[in-house]
């Protein structure tokens, strides 16, 4: 489906105040919401492994979230009804398109493959009947099971072929770095499919030592920490390399790292290059070129620092909005952008993830 | 310039020299293969003389597991590691921002003569 920019804004506003969010989560009320979508055999599995009836899966997630980290609609609507995603997410904020992320990742799963298997691919259809369909100006992920990249691979070209999937949604998992090549067979389908990949960490998601004491600790640690993990092995086992219109999109990790990444990868590659041959660009510059941020949350770090420290790392095309609704902590788009130089706010807003996605491209046909 | 720098027997391949041309240090290069280089004897990243690093192969590959020598022969900067290719001057790593001057470098009657 195409979706012009005059159409997909909750005010019909033209091109300028386009706002795209790239990290946008959905739910569902129950799992059992997931049983039409399953075979006979996985249905009786789902109603006889007395499975998990809350909200998470493949997680033992040891800590009790804080106010205001909770996941909840600001007017109290229920996060599985779309209106009230409608409500908040095109109405309140004001976001023109947003790109579902999911809430349910059953690819996260250290076990039971073939069970993680046959719900995401079922999470998939339910998500395309439940929310693409029904609601033009959202699109969705392939959710898959990493560790079985053939049968990913499959699952990818099978929901690819709904117009509004733009992304491969891949759980950021701390225990196995996807640079490794047997993981290649996935990041080929998205790249043949005109679709960028997400890493999205998840209650799943550990920091260098486990689950520290803390939920500070781990807030503070566990998703950087990935995010930094997966980009040194993408960059340094050649993803980049050899799929170079690929894009890879982190939402929720944060931004203040990207300096510091930035700088130390240039001068470990620099003296240590003859270690990965195959690299033929130097980090930071496939940073520049394939890797894409999300601005939510900034780590404390105002507009106008942010402005800085595009300028500082010629990163202008890296960062993209994102709110990670339903978390409701990030503030306003408005009062995050606002402050910021007019071309980097328009590059933030909806310019750079126009760039990113090439299955958006189509919006600015209007 | 002309310059007569030694006698070309008096270093072995895979070995190096620096020495004082005009008051700069140069350093010249005996590749595997016999061939003569001359480069200057700094790295145009942090200054260091690169005639206390190392002479390397150079290493390639275009994918992941693949690597091979190859005939190519690099200077390795004592301060960061820095590798610049002893034909070219070109850093392997950045070639568009880190090179080192090379000059040419003959052998005539047996003495390595450099032209600076």
């Amino acid at each position: 489906m195409t979706v012009s920019a005059e159409t997909t804004t909750a005010r019909g506003a033209s091109q300028d105040t386009l706002l795209i969010d790239a990290d946008v989560h959905e739910y569902m009320s129950s799992k059992r919401e997931l049983l039409p979508y399953l075979d006979e055999y996985w249905q009786h599995f789902f109603k006889t492994h007395g499975f998990n009836p809350g909200g998470f899966v493949a997680t033992d997630f040891p800590y009790g979230v804080p106010e205001g980290r909770e996941w909840k609609a600001v007017d109290g609507g229920e996060l599985y009804d779309l209106d009230t995603l409608r409500r908040e997410l095109f109405g309140r904020e004001e976001v023109s398109v947003g790109i579902l992320g999911g809430f349910y990742h059953a690819g996260a799963m250290e076990a039971s493959y073939e069970f993680a298997i046959a719900t995401t691919a079922a999470y998939n259809d339910w998500q395309i009947e439940h929310w693409l369909d029904p609601e033009p100006r959202l699109r969705g992920s392939v959710h898959v099971v990493p560790h079985q990249p053939e049968i990913a691979a499959r699952e990818i070209d099978r929901i690819a072929a709904h117009p509004q999937i733009v992304q491969v949604l891949l759980p950021a998992v701390t225990n196995r770095q996807y640079g490794d090549p047997q993981y290649r067979p996935i990041f080929e389908a998205a790249a043949r499919n005109d679709l960028v990949v997400s890493l999205h960490h998840g209650t799943w998601t550990k920091t260098n030592f486990g689950y520290p004491r803390n939920f500070v600790e781990w807030w503070t640690l566990a998703a950087p920490g990935v995010a930094i993990n997966q980009l040194t092995s993408l960059i340094c086992n050649g993803v980049f390399d050899k799929f170079p219109t690929l894009k890879v999109v982190l939402p929720e990790a944060g931004v203040a790292w990207v300096p510091w990444f930035i700088w130390r990868m240039d001068e470990s590659y620099l003296e240590l290059k003859a270690e990965i041959p195959w690299v033929k660009r130097k980090p930071g510059d496939h940073m520049r070129e394939s890797v894409r941020i999300g601005i939510h949350p900034l780590d404390g770090v105002t507009p106008e620092q942010l402005a800085d420290l595009v300028e500082m790392t010629e990163s202008e095309r890296m960062f993209v909005f994102s709110t990670d609704y339903p978390h409701n902590e990030a503030g306003s788009a408005e009062a995050l952008l606002a402050p910021l130089p007019a071309e980097l706010r328009e590059r933030i807003r909806y310019r750079n993830a126009l760039e990113t996605y090439p299955r958006l491209a189509s919006l600015l046909d209007a | 310039m002309r310059h007569e720098l030694f006698a070309a027997d008096s270093l072995e391949p895979d070995d190096f020299r620096p020495v004082t041309v005009d008051g700069a240090t140069v350093i010249v290069v005996r590749k595997y293969d016999g061939e003569f280089r001359a480069l200057d004897d700094r790295c145009p990243h942090c200054g260091e003389p690169l005639s206390h690093g190392s002479l390397q192969r150079a290493v390639e590959g275009d994918d992941v597991g693949e690597l091979r020598l190859s005939k190519r022969v690099e200077l390795k900067c004592p301060g960061n590691g820095l590798r610049f290719d002893v034909d070219t001057g070109l850093g392997y790593a950045d070639p568009d921002h880190a090179a080192v001057r090379v000059y040419p470098v003959t052998v005539e009657d047996g003495i390595v003569v450099m032209d600076r």
